[in-house]
């Protein structure tokens, strides 16, 4: 089974519109044992990401927050870039993602942090396969939030 | 015994089986193009109610099953999305009166949503709905509170038997990704917008 679509926040859009960030482009996104990067198996049922792998899912969660708050720019001098450091989930009801993103213009280092988040959901027995799948999405959501969240990840796209 | 156990089998199958099954009804906004149709040169503010985001409402499944799914927080960034195609500049508001809006943003028109949603399924044994209906309204109103146009549109969705497998949203998606590009096409066709 696919991984869910990711869809930008409203929240998150109107925090970078409202943050006044200059254009940003979003570069590479790779991954880091013991990060599942190529699928994660809920109950033996396997999900993979339609990017082809779940750091490019990341990738692609971040730039369509930027897209939809129009600041992402191929062109931009500032650039975001990551690293999967954990991704698992389970048919429990449990999400955790940790990633390492940096911010860089010009050959600088503006921004360097690790974030993580842990996300937990009701799942019951019938259809725990199809909610960790929807559930994917808030997980890696919370992840994008912490960061849009963080002051001097604004601070350094200014 | 057996039969006791036979028995208890049923009803725990019965109870969870009356469980609503959660769905995700959000489409995919890259397939919410603009259709190259320059907007309108207005500046709008977008406002949800929060009792309307938080609203969580159940419909029929497959095989007497019933879904259930939040239709505001799902389709908020949709309406979003689809008003940046119609307008020049699209405000979030935090109420509709928001006056920072009004005077900070020069928001002239707000737009509030309202979704009513359907679903069933022509399937007996598998629990997510083959059919799927989205009716969306957008009432357009001016600073003052009065509604300028108040359009509604009904969005489809279908979905095979071996598509409903695949992603258990699929034909809710489809309804929600249709019902928002026919408000598009309805709020560039509204006069009322282009005075």
């Amino acid at each position: 089974m696919l991984a869910p679509t990711y869809t930008a926040s409203l929240e998150n859009t109107d925090r970078l519109i409202r943050a006044g960030l200059a254009p940003a482009r979003v570069g590479a996104f790779s991954a880091q044992a013991p990060a599942r990067n190529d699928s994660i198996s809920v109950r033996g049922k396997t999900m993979t990401p339609a990017q082809g792998s779940y750091a490019a899912y990341l990738a692609d969660a971040i730039s369509q927050e930027l897209q939809l708050a129009r600041v992402l720019s191929p062109a931009a001098d500032s650039e975001i870039s990551g690293v999967l450091l954990k991704n698992d989930m389970d048919a429990a009801g449990t999400g955790v993602i940790e990633a390492r993103f940096l911010v860089r213009n010009g050959g600088r280092v503006l921004f360097d942090k690790i974030k993580a988040v842990e996300h937990r959901w009701q799942a019951s027995y019938l259809d725990a396969i199809p909610r960790a799948q929807q559930e994917y999405a808030v997980l890696v959501r919370k992840l994008v939030t912490d960061l849009f969240n963080d002051p001097e990840f604004t601070a350094a796209l200014k | 015994m057996n039969v006791f156990r036979i028995l208890s089998a049923c009803a725990c199958a019965l109870l969870l089986g009356a469980c609503a099954r959660q769905i995700v009804i959000t489409p995919d906004l890259a397939k919410l193009e603009g259709g190259g149709v320059a907007s309108l040169k207005k500046t709008v503010g977008l406002y949800v109610p929060p009792e309307d985001k938080a609203r969580q409402v159940t419909t029929a499944g497959g095989g007497g099953d019933k879904v259930s799914y939040f239709p505001y927080r799902d389709l908020e960034t949709g309406v979003y999305r689809m008003l940046i195609n119609v307008f020049e500049k699209v405000v979030v508001m935090k109420s509709p009166t928001d006056s920072d809006a009004f005077r900070r943003d020069g928001v002239t028109l707000v737009v509030t949503p309202t979704i009513a949603t359907d679903s069933s399924s022509d399937s007996l044994l598998r629990w997510p709905p083959t059919s799927f209906s989205v009716r969306l309204t957008c009432a357009v109103s001016d600073a003052a509170g009065k509604v300028v146009t108040q359009p509604t549109v009904e969005g489809v969705g279908k979905a095979t038997l071996s598509e409903i497998i695949a992603d258990v949203s699929v034909a809710g998606k489809r309804a929600s990704q249709d019902a928002l590009g026919k408000m598009q096409r309805a709020l560039l066709d509204a006069p009322e917008l282009r005075r």
